[in-house]
C-alpha cells in the first residue's frame, strides 16, 4: 500500500506502542503509582481517578516459556503462557498493583499458585476484576460489588476515590474517545491505513491519557489535511483473539486490501460510546465496561454481534477477513452462520484458520488472501 | 469419515469384550435402568413430544427433576456416543459443518447427533429439538443448539475463585459459605432465578421448594455411599472393583442424582463393594502396581483400564469421578435450597484442576489411595500443574496423548505400548525405590 509520510505526532505513537512499557516505567522510577491491567474490562478511570498511572500489560508472543511450559496446558492460549512467565520472570515488579480481569481468570489462577508455592516471588499484589459481561439483570448486583471492591482495593494503593476524581477522569477519557472515533472517519474515508489506526489506538493503552491526547489529536490533523490512500479493498476483520499486533493487518495490506475496521478493543472498538455523564460516575463506568467492551464473556449473540453485522451492512466494505487461528475456543462455532450471514448480505468472506504470529502461519494466510481478493471485482478496477 | 456400519462393528466387538470384563451385579442393574430409563425418554420425549432439556454437568439438574422435566447433560452423552464407538464419525461431522477442529467435542458431540439428519445409525436413535438449554456460558456449541432448536439458553456464569483454598474438601460439607464467598454463592443463585422461571414455563407448574430441599438432601444421601465406596478402595487390601465399571457406575448413578433409583442403586453399589472386600474378592487377585487416573473419563474405551493387569498385576484404583461425588457434591444445613445448590456447583469440577487446588487434591487422594502412579489425560486446563505437583510429590505421572471422547484420536497398539513403558521405565522403579527406603 502507497502510504503517506507521517510526522512527529505519530512517530510518537508508534514508538509507544512498540515500547510499551516504557512510558509506566518512567512514571514509576519518578515515584508515581503504576497499576498495571490485564484486558480491556477493567477501567482506566478508577486508576486514573486514583492519581495512579494506568497500563495495559500485554504477551510478548516470541518469548520463551520453559517454566510456563511445565505448568501451563497447551491447549490455553500463547498469550496465557507468555504473561504466566512474564510474572514468574519479575516483568510486572515495577507494578503497584496488577489487576486482572474475567477473560484472564486461568492465568489468575496459575499466578495465585505459582506465588503460593514461593516460585515467582518478584510478583507485584495482584487481583482479579470478576465482570459478567451477559446483558442481564441477574448478574447486575454482583457486578456492582465488585467495582465497589476494586475502586477500595485501588484506593488503598493509591489515593482514596471519589466521585468529583472519576468525574475528571471520564472527561478526560471521553474526550479521547471523540478523538478515536474521529480516527475511524478517516479511516473510512481512505486518509489512514489498518496498520497505522492500530498503532495510533494501541499506543493509548501504554501512554499518559493527556500525552496520547496530544499526541493523537495532531496525528489525526495531519492525517486529515492529507492525501487518500491509494484504492483497495475495504476489509472488516473479524477477530477470534485479541490483535495486539499489526501481523493480520500488514498482511492483508499486502494483498491488496486494507482493514477500516475491527472488532477488536485493540482496533476500531476502542473508542465505543462515551461514559455517560448523566448517570452516578462509578455505576456510568460499570456500564459502559459491561456493555460495549467487546470480549468473548458478552452474551446473548446478538449483543456480541451488533456492531459488527452493522459493520458489514457499510456499504463501503467490500469483504470481510474472519482470523481464527489455531488457539480460538470460542469464535469458531459461530463462524458457519457467521460467513452464511455475511455471504448472504452479499459481502465475500474469507476464514483464516493459520497462525499470524508464526512465519509458516503468515505464509499460508498470504498465499490464501491474495487470490481471495483477485477474485473480489471492484475498487481496484475502479481506481484504474 | 468412517461409515455407521464400521462403527456398528467395533461396537458389537467392545460390547463382546465389556460383557466378558464385568465383575458387578451392579453394573448389569445399571445398564437394565439406562435401557428402561432411555426407552421411556424415547416413548415420552422422542415420540410423544413431551419438552425436555439439554444441560450442561455442572449446572443443578436437581431443580428440572423437582419440576419433573426429563434431561440430558451434554457431556454424558457425549461420552455414551464415545461408548458407542460413534465419536469418530460425529467429531468429523462437526468438521464437515464447519465448526473447526480445535473446538472442544466434550461436549459438542450432542449437538452434532443433532444436526445429523443422515445417518440412519444414530445413538438411541438421535435427540430430536430440546425445549431448554443451560449449560455453562462457555459452552457455545449450546448456543448453536438454542438457535436451531429456537429453545431458551439460560447460560450460567461461574464467579471466578478469586480466594482459592488449596484443601477445599475439608470445608466443603459444613463450611461452603466460607470456602465459597458468600458474594460468589449469591451471585449464582441470582442466575438459578432465571433458569427457574424458564424451567417453570416450560413444566407449566411452580418449584415446590420443599421438593427441591427432598432432592438436596437424597443427593447428599446417595454421595455418601460413594465415600463409603471410596473409603473401602482406599482401605481394602487389594482393589474390589475395576475402575472402568465403578466410573461406569458413578456417572450414570450420577445422572439420575437425587431420584429414589439413584439413591438406591448408590446404597447397592456400596453393598456389592463392601461385600467383595469383605470376602476378599479382588479385580485383580495378583494385584502390584496401584495407578490412579486423573483428568476427563476415557470415555471412549474404558475397559482399557484393564489391559495391564495380567501382565504387570496393574490395576487403577482411583478416577476423579468417584472421589468428586464424595468431596464435592455434599451440602449439609442447606436451610435455603437454592444457595445450597449455589454452593455445590459455584466451584464445581473446576476445584478438581485449578492450580493448587487440584493439585493438593490428587496429592491427597494418591496418598490415601496407596497410588504407585498416574496417568493423566488431557483436555481440562490446570492438568500439568496437576502432574506437576505429583511427580513432586513422588508420584510418576504419565501424560496420556488422547482426547477423552474423540475415537479419532484413539490408537490401541501406541496406546498400550505407552503405557507399558510408562509401568517398566518409571513406576517400577520408583515403586523399587520407595521400597528400599521402607
Amino acid at each position: 500500500m502507497q502510504k503517506p509520510q507521517r510526522g512527529a505526532a505519530f512517530q510518537t505513537l508508534a514508538h509507544h506502542y512498540a515500547h510499551r512499557q516504557e512510558a509506566a516505567r518512567a512514571a514509576h522510577a519518578a515515584g508515581r503509582k503504576v497499576i498495571g491491567r490485564i484486558g480491556h474490562t477493567v477501567p482506566t478511570e478508577l486508576i486514573m481517578a486514583a492519581g495512579a498511572v494506568p497500563i495495559l500489560i500485554t504477551a510478548d508472543l516470541d518469548r520463551k516459556t520453559p517454566v510456563a511450559d511445565i505448568y501451563v496446558d497447551p491447549e490455553l492460549p500463547p498469550e496465557t503462557r507468555t504473561l504466566f512467565e512474564a510474572g514468574v520472570d519479575g516483568d510486572f515488579e515495577f507494578l503497584d498493583l496488577l489487576v486482572l480481569s474475567r477473560p484472564y481468570d486461568k492465568l489468575y489462577y496459575f499466578l495465585k499458585e505459582i506465588y503460593r508455592l514461593g516460585r515467582a516471588p518478584k510478583m507485584p499484589p495482584f487481583a482479579i476484576y470478576d465482570l459478567m459481561q451477559s446483558q442481564r439483570e441477574a448478574v447486575r448486583v454482583y457486578n456492582e460489588d465488585r467495582i465497589r471492591d476494586l475502586v477500595k482495593r485501588i484506593g488503598r494503593i493509591a489515593a482514596k476515590v471519589d466521585d468529583a476524581a472519576l468525574v475528571a477522569a471520564i472527561e478526560t477519557t471521553n474526550s479521547t474517545r471523540a478523538l478515536q472515533r474521529r480516527l475511524g472517519n478517516l479511516r473510512a474515508t481512505g486518509t489512514v491505513g489498518g496498520v497505522e489506526a492500530m498503532q495510533a489506538i494501541g499506543a493509548g493503552y501504554f501512554m499518559d491519557p493527556q500525552s496520547y491526547a496530544q499526541a493523537l489529536a495532531s496525528f489525526i490533523s495531519e492525517a486529515a489535511a492529507g492525501p487518500a490512500l491509494s484504492a483497495r479493498h475495504n476489509v472488516l476483520l473479524i477477530t477470534a483473539e485479541p490483535l495486539g499486533h499489526t501481523n493480520v493487518h500488514q498482511l492483508i495490506e499486502a494483498a491488496g486490501a486494507n482493514v477500516v475496521a475491527e472488532d477488536d478493543t485493540w482496533g476500531a472498538r476502542a473508542a465505543g460510546d462515551d461514559i455517560s455523564t448523566k448517570l452516578d460516575p462509578l455505576q456510568a463506568i460499570l456500564d459502559k465496561y459491561w456493555s460495549d467492551v467487546p470480549t468473548t464473556g458478552v452474551w446473548p449473540p446478538a449483543a456480541r454481534e451488533t456492531w459488527m453485522m452493522e459493520q458489514a451492512a457499510r456499504s463501503d466494505i467490500d469483504a470481510i477477513v474472519m482470523y481464527i487461528p489455531p488457539s480460538d475456543r470460542m469464535l469458531g462455532w459461530d463462524t458457519p452462520r457467521l460467513a452464511k450471514t455475511f455471504r448472504d448480505m452479499g459481502k465475500p468472506v474469507q476464514l483464516l484458520f493459520h497462525d499470524a504470529l508464526r512465519d509458516k502461519g503468515r505464509s499460508a494466510i498470504a498465499s490464501e488472501l491474495e487470490p481471495f481478493f483477485a477474485g473480489i471485482p471492484g475498487r481496484k478496477e475502479a481506481a484504474r | 469419515m468412517s461409515a455407521p456400519t464400521d462403527a456398528a462393528k467395533a461396537r458389537e466387538e467392545a460390547k463382546r469384550k465389556h460383557e466378558s470384563l464385568t465383575q458387578l451385579k451392579v453394573s448389569h442393574t445399571l445398564r437394565a435402568y439406562q435401557r428402561e430409563w432411555f426407552e421411556g425418554l424415547r416413548k415420552d420425549v422422542f415420540q410423544g413430544g413431551q419438552p425436555y432439556a439439554v444441560v450442561g454437568a455442572l449446572v443443578p439438574h436437581e431443580i428440572l427433576e423437582a419440576l419433573d422435566i426429563p434431561f440430558i447433560t451434554d457431556v454424558w452423552y457425549s461420552g455414551l456416543v464415545a461408548a458407542k464407538r460413534q465419536s469418530g464419525y460425529y467429531s468429523n461431522f462437526l468438521d464437515k459443518c464447519g465448526y473447526h477442529r480445535n473446538l472442544s467435542r466434550y461436549a459438542a458431540l450432542t449437538l452434532a447427533v443433532m444436526l445429523d439428519e443422515e445417518n440412519p445409525d444414530k445413538p438411541w436413535g438421535g435427540l430430536p429439538m430440546p425445549s431448554l438449554l443451560c449449560t455453562s456460558i462457555n459452552e457455545r456449541s449450546a448456543e448453536v443448539m438454542s438457535a436451531i432448536s429456537g429453545a431458551p439458553f439460560i447460560p450460567i456464569e461461574q464467579p471466578v475463585l478469586d480466594r482459592p483454598t488449596p484443601e477445599w474438601w475439608k470445608m466443603s460439607r459444613w463450611q461452603w459459605e466460607d470456602l465459597d464467598g458468600d458474594y460468589r454463592i449469591d451471585a449464582l443463585a441470582a442466575q438459578y432465578q432465571d433458569l427457574i422461571a424458564a424451567a417453570e414455563k416450560v413444566a407449566g407448574k411452580k418449584l415446590d421448594y420443599d421438593r427441591l430441599r427432598e432432592i438436596i438432601n437424597r443427593v447428599n444421601a446417595q454421595e455418601e455411599y460413594f465415600h463409603e465406596i471410596r473409603t473401602i478402595i482406599e482401605t481394602a487390601p487389594k482393589l474390589p472393583a475395576r475402575l472402568g465399571e465403578v466410573m461406569g457406575q458413578v456417572m450414570g448413578i450420577q445422572w439420575h442424582r437425587g431420584t429414589e433409583w439413584a439413591y438406591q442403586q448408590a446404597r447397592a453399589f456400596r453393598d456389592e463393594i463392601k461385600h467383595r472386600a469383605d470376602n476378599q474378592m479382588w479385580a485383580c487377585p495378583n494385584e502390584q502396581i496401584r495407578l490412579m487416573y486423573v483428568g476427563q473419563g476415557l470415555w471412549q474405551n474404558l475397559d482399557f483400564f484393564t489391559e495391564f493387569e495380567e501382565k504387570y498385576g496393574a490395576v487403577f484404583v482411583r478416577s476423579n469421578y468417584l472421589s468428586i461425588a464424595s468431596d464435592g457434591y455434599i451440602r449439609y444445613g442447606g436451610r435455603d435450597p437454592i444457595r445450597a445448590l449455589a454452593s455445590r456447583y459455584v466451584t464445581m469440577s473446576e476445584q478438581m484442576h485449578i492450580p493448587g487446588l487440584g493439585s493438593a487434591w490428587a496429592i491427597e487422594e494418591a496418598r490415601t489411595h496407596r497410588v504407585d502412579g498416574g496417568l493423566s489425560i488431557a483436555g481440562w486446563w490446570g492438568v500439568k500443574t496437576v502432574n506437576q505437583a505429583l511427580e513432586e510429590a513422588g508420584i510418576p505421572v504419565l501424560d496420556f496423548p488422547v482426547d477423552a471422547v474423540d475415537g479419532n484420536t484413539w490408537d490401541e497398539q501406541k496406546m498400550r505400548a505407552l503405557v507399558s513403558n510408562f509401568i517398566e521405565q518409571r513406576v517400577l522403579p520408583s515403586k523399587a525405590k520407595k521400597n528400599i527406603y521402607a
